[in-house]
């Protein structure tokens, strides 16, 4: 199957400065992939190039096999655009402002009413439907401006920076509405600063920073890529030293191994009375069971290996997982905080 | 024309009034009230008098009024049209939709000539009774207002209205803020259009030792609104009436010229 969005060397300039160089990305329908980077890294300028607002310098874009440049007309009723700012108009209602966007995408007038009252309740907006567009809350407005991104039932949508700006609860409602998009098959590309967030729907990222796309593919991937590693966390039930034995021996897939069976708070610094210290320190030791962190480098399909060579042991394991992969340090590992 | 949304969606926010029935009511009784008297007074002045010279002033304080407050509003009314959407930032989302730039440029344009049509609507009925007074009362045929002068003046009124509410769209689709695009139209309509044209002809009637034919004959004053209205509010001779309709076919087609450029420069203006 043909990918869903397919960039090739995508470069755009603005006189001397190159806001994206080179750009390559595919992403397949149903991928929600995370653009991530620091301000002015070339974010909203892809977005932009993907959206037909901007004219790419080299390079193509195409989307659902159309190129963007050639046929901007045919990726605007297929593709659905969230700029990261954005307003709203005053003096007008909820279901108007929908109405006039549903309008603006050619959707026949009889067709209206129905798709307005679907992505209302697909937001959660119906309540609102005859308030006054600029009564309504931060988080509302956002929702309300997916909501008109939707109702040309896009298959690509582009999201730049969805959940800024809004509190804990009005981000969790967007990230619920990004998967319930994703379960209806949307290709997704939402750019964001907020990382630990982007983890929980993101299948795929990307790290772009001054407009070169240091990375980009499916999360854990990256994550090893970017660590050199794999990691797993087994709990073990007891014979910690036993079990740390048997994987220290394993060198051929195993890059490092960490026990941590617990935490435990740092005195406070004799120079700060007072003040509670924040750091954590590993305790070596806890007697009988804990986990061990290890380092897998190995072939992915095969980590079952080191389960099964500890179970062949007699070691009692409780778990084995791999911990949810922590965007920040990928992040922080591969950009070097410059902006393009 | 009425399917274009953006039509609909700028009437439906300039024309909504938000306050309650009472209000609403209260609001279009005063407009009635205010309008009538005006009325009232005007024709209580004319009646009383009972010459023909009357009604042919009252006709012309009439259209002179409205032509003054077209020319007053007509720059700024337009004027936000594109610049208001960028600075709320509701523009990129407006061009990311599949409008055509014709339906947004056009949409705005019409939307925004309406208070224009109501000016014109509203004085029309009293300077038609003005008109028809003069030529009922009788008089010299010279001071008559005929069906053609009568018809002349208000398409000059509504090609004055169209080409400065045009120049203010041109002026908001070119700038980035509101203020820029008013101080542009007002320099335009009034520096430009009224001063400065009055100025250069001056100048060189000046310059050419004119006795006071040349500075009317001059064609820069052809575009002069000011002197257009002048010729228009009298009983312009034949030479006159040649440049009022130089003047009005300058106004529309310059209007249509920038139309045309707003719409034609429009995908590339959105991918710049």
């Amino acid at each position: 199957m043909p990918p869903m969005i397919e960039i090739k060397h995508l470069r755009k300039e603005y006189k001397e400065l190159v806001a994206v160089k080179d750009l390559c990305l595919e992403l397949d329908k149903g991928d929600i992939f995370g653009f991530i980077g620091p301000n002015g890294a070339g974010k909203t300028t892809t977005i932009k190039m993907i959206a037909t607002l901007l004219m790419p310098s080299a390079g193509t874009v195409i989307v659902d096999g159309i190129d963007v440049v050639r046929n901007p007309e045919q990726i605007r009723s297929i593709v659905g655009y969230m700029p990261d700012f954005f307003g709203v108009y005053d003096d007008i209602k909820v279901w108007e402002y929908l109405d006039f966007f549903a309008a603006a995408y050619r959707i026949p007038k009889g067709q209206r009413p129905q798709i307005i009252d679907d992505v209302l309740a697909l937001t959660d907006l119906t309540i609102k439907k005859d308030s006054y567009v600029e009564s309504l809350s931060r988080g509302m407005k956002q929702r309300l401006c997916l909501a008109k991104t939707l109702v040309h039932d896009p298959k690509v949508m582009l999201l730049d920076e969805p959940a800024s700006g809004l509190d804990p609860r009005a981000r969790i409602e967007i990230r619920e509405l990004l998967l319930e998009l994703q379960s209806m098959g949307k290709t997704i590309i939402v750019s964001s600063h907020i990382l630990p967030e982007m983890e929980e729907f993101c299948n795929k990222i990307g790290i772009i920073e001054r407009g070169e796309l240091i990375v980009a593919g499916d999360v854990n991937t990256i994550a090893r890529q970017v660590r050199g590693q794999h990691t797993i966390e087994i709990g073990v039930i007891e014979e910690m030293e036993r079990a740390e034995a048997i994987l220290l021996g394993m060198t051929d897939v195993l890059r490092e191994v960490k026990v941590t069976t617990g935490m435990r708070e740092a005195p406070n610094s004799p120079d700060e009375p007072g003040r509670r210290a924040m750091t954590l320190q590993r305790v070596e030791r806890s007697g009988r069971g804990g986990v061990i962190q290890i380092g897998y480098v190995g072939v992915i399909d095969e980590e079952y290996k080191v389960l099964a060579a500890l179970v062949q042991a007699g070691i009692k394991v409780r778990s084995f997982n791999a911990p949810e992969t922590d965007l920040e340090d990928v992040f922080l590992r591969v950009t070097k905080g410059q902006v393009a | 024309m009425f399917g274009n949304p953006v039509l609909k969606k700028e009437l439906l926010l300039r024309m909504r009034f938000r306050q309650g029935k009472a209000a609403q009511i209260g609001a279009l009784i005063g407009i009635v009230l205010l309008i009538g008297l005006f009325h009232y007074y005007v024709l209580a002045w004319m009646l009383n008098d009972r010459n023909p010279l009357t009604g042919q002033a009252v006709w012309s304080i009439v259209i002179g009024l409205q032509y003054l407050l077209i020319c007053l509003i007509a720059p700024v009314i337009t004027a936000n049209a594109i610049t208001q959407e960028k600075e709320q930032q509701t523009w990129e989302m407006l061009v990311f939709t599949r409008l055509l730039p014709k339906q947004i440029i056009v949409g705005k344009l019409i939307a925004r000539l309406v208070p224009i049509a109501l000016i014109i609507l509203l004085g029309l009925p009293l300077a038609a009774i003005c008109a028809l007074y003069s030529r009922q009362i009788g008089g010299h045929a010279a001071d008559f207002v005929s069906v053609g002068h009568f018809l002349a003046v208000y398409l000059l009124m509504a090609a004055t209205g169209f080409f400065l509410a045009t120049f203010g769209l041109f002026a908001s689709w070119l700038l980035k803020r509101t203020l820029y695009a008013i101080m542009a139209s007002y320099t335009f309509s009034v520096g430009l259009l009224l001063l400065g044209t009055t100025l250069i002809t001056t100048m060189i009637s000046a310059l050419v030792g004119d006795n006071g034919n040349f500075f009317l004959k001059c064609p820069l004053m052809w575009f002069n609104p000011a002197v257009l209205m002048f010729w228009a509010a009298g009983t312009p001779n034949s030479s006159e009436q040649l440049s009022m309709v130089v003047g009005i076919a300058g106004y529309i087609g310059l209007s249509l010229l920038m139309i045309w450029r707003m719409i034609a420069g429009f995908r590339r203006f959105a991918y710049q």
